[in-house]
């Protein structure tokens, strides 16, 4: 399992799981768009790279997630998948997929206003990986 | 947790731990067994251990599980020595209601209502990421976050006489619009005059049943009178605002050793530079939902008159008044005998100033402040009035609504195999909708019973029953 979702009376939330903490990220980004987008019938697809640093696990999740939120909310983008390369040291460097959003292809399913630090955390359990997500919507 | 019952409508945590002041909650013995409000009073009690709270941290009785702070949580902080935090008013910055009321009565609007529907929800843009009939510079911007609601009159948005029937004059004067990112500004740039999603309405309704009449009177309420509620905030900027802050403060509370029980409470001294900044820029975003808010209004009194061929005089839909639910104001109050300058947070809370009060507008010095307290979109919104008691006790605050209490997916489940908009008008609501799943999510089981949630706080003199509203139309995002 990738991911699930949990209740939480006024938000959205989301156990992620992943074999190491790159799978744990991706899983993250694709639990995200998921609650966001439905369809996924793509023509123009667009592949860009970034590079992204935090603090903290916690922070640096925090920043991955909030920079694919923005690039929907603010550039109209859709991550249709994204591939990290390497974390370490709280930075990270990774690959997106990304397509345009387009009302004929698309619909939203949820808004998200934001990725909260509500109970956020990211932690390895023997050999898995393990983050929780509260969004607001 | 040891919660101690002090009267039918008052509940006390007491002070122990790392708590600085006692939790007060405002419910009664049928909500208070609502096992999922456990959670909620556990982020009372987070919020009561903050630098420089001040005699308690309240929870009105539509409170549930927030993040970091509890939603219908009420929190007032001394402004020399206490914290501002942006988890204290939520990503929504102002959002809010606004309540008008026309000179029509049920069964002159009756017959036309579908198509009333219809019209609001071609010419008033909802759902999610909708963008707004007013297009803005960047330039023109940063006048709406300085100016709010005088903005949008200027433009032709409406009236003076709504500016002067809006909390504050419909503009916090500390706005800075320096203090607004760039990914603020941008989101802000093409989503002025749009109602948003979610739980987001726009209403008509009927004067149900008048319980106060002379205060209902003077806020011009009248029995099966016509009346309009709004409810939205100030979208994308405001999200983007809250978010710009939480990020930045939680690494300053990490710099400065903050112990925070919650990373969602982190937050600043008032008086320090990052203190400051947040609250010009909440200012910015507390004046764009006010033009936001006035706009919307204006789109729906130009509806009402093109549908049903009547002047302005004859619509006559006055703006009763507008209230911010999510907000950290500057306010002076009365803390153990001693006049106080403090900051209070309301998430998801309302002011509630008494009669006499100086910041309110003339004509409800002698009544207190209008409340607008809108139920789901199946039962009934309320009025209520300012009281004495609320500014002695709850630093003027009251509750804001009905407060979930189903969670989006349990309300999913809970509405399949039913057909939400036919039971809505079987009992004569028409509604009319933008998001998939917004029917069911906001349908009215999810939400607490208003009436029990208003009798609490009327009950507790924190507020006073004035008049009760019966939706006839709802258009939701």
């Amino acid at each position: 399992m990738r991911y699930r979702l949990i209740d939480h009376t006024a938000d959205v939330g989301v156990h992620i799981f992943g074999q190491n903490q790159e799978r744990l990220f991706e899983n993250a980004a694709e639990a995200m768009f998921s609650l966001m987008i439905e369809g996924s019938v793509q023509d123009k697809t667009e592949t860009v790279q970034i590079t992204l640093s935090g603090d903290t696990p916690e922070d640096l999740l925090m920043t991955w997630l909030r920079t694919l939120l923005s690039l929907f909310n603010v550039k109209n983008l859709i991550v249709l998948k994204t591939r990290i390369h390497s974390i370490s040291g709280n930075s990270l460097s990774a690959d997106l997929t990304i397509t345009p959003f387009d009302a004929a292809l698309h619909s939203i399913q949820n808004e998200i206003k934001a990725v909260t630090y509500h109970g956020l955390t990211v932690e390895k359990k023997d050999d898995r990986w393990f983050a929780q997500v509260i969004f607001d919507v | 947790m040891n919660l101690i019952e002090i009267d039918p409508f008052r509940w006390e945590i007491p002070k122990t731990g790392n708590m600085n002041v006692p939790g007060k909650i405002f419910t009664n013995q049928r909500m208070i067994q609502d096992i999922s409000i456990e959670e909620a009073i556990k982020q009372v009690v987070n919020v009561a251990t903050l630098p420089g709270i001040l005699t308690a941290s309240f929870a009105m009785p539509d409170i549930h599980w927030g993040y970091g702070f509890p939603i219908g949580g009420v929190a007032a902080f001394d402004w020399q020595e206490g914290i501002i935090s942006p988890g204290g008013v939520g990503y929504d910055i102002n959002c809010g209601v606004r309540l008008a009321a026309s000179s029509l009565i049920e069964k002159e609007v009756r017959p036309h209502l579908k198509a009333l529907a219809d019209a609001l929800f071609q010419n008033i843009p909802s759902g999610v990421g909708s963008t707004g009939s007013v297009k803005l510079t960047k330039q023109e911007e940063k006048k709406v976050l300085q100016q709010g609601s005088a903005w949008a009159v200027r433009q032709g948005f409406g009236e003076d006489s709504d500016i002067v029937n809006t909390e504050d004059g419909g503009c916090m004067k500390n706005a800075d619009p320096k203090e607004v990112s760039d990914t603020a500004m941008e989101r802000g740039l093409k989503q002025l005059g749009t109602l948003g999603s979610g739980n987001h309405f726009v209403e008509i309704g009927v004067v149900d049943e008048i319980f106060d009449p002379h205060i209902a009177h003077v806020f011009g309420l009248f029995e099966n009178q016509v009346t309009l509620m709004l409810h939205s905030g100030s979208r994308g900027l405001g999200y983007q605002v809250c978010d710009d802050f939480l990020f930045f403060m939680t690494r300053y509370a990490r710099e400065k050793g903050f112990k925070l029980p919650d990373k969602q409470l982190s937050c600043a001294q008032i008086q320090s530079g990052a203190g400051q900044r947040y609250f010009n820029a909440m200012a910015c975003a507390a004046n764009y939902a006010w033009a936001n808010r006035q706009i919307l209004l204006h789109r729906a009194r130009e509806v009402f008159m093109r549908v049903l061929g009547i002047s302005p005089n004859a619509l006559s839909m006055n703006l009763v008044y507008d209230i911010c639910h999510n907000i950290a104001k500057k306010e002076t109050h009365t803390v153990n005998g001693k006049k106080m300058t403090v900051c209070v947070h309301r998430k998801g809370a309302t002011r509630a100033f008494p009669p006499g009060h100086n910041d309110l507008p003339e004509r409800y010095r002698e009544t207190g402040q209008p409340i607008l307290i809108p139920g789901d979109m199946g039962t009934a919104s309320y009025v209520l009035s300012g009281t004495e008691t609320a500014m002695q006790e709850t630093f003027g605050s009251t509750c804001h609504g009905a407060g979930r209490r189903l969670s989006r997916s349990a309300a999913k489940k809970a509405a399949r195999g039913r057909t939400i908009h036919l039971e809505l008008e079987k009992k004569g609501i028409s509604i009319r909708w933008k998001g998939k799943s917004t029917l069911s999510e906001e349908m009215p089981d999810a939400y607490k019973d208003i009436t029990n949630v208003v009798d609490v706080v009327h009950g507790a003199g924190i507020s006073k029953k004035v008049a009760r509203l019966r939706p006839i139309a709802v258009i939701k995002g």
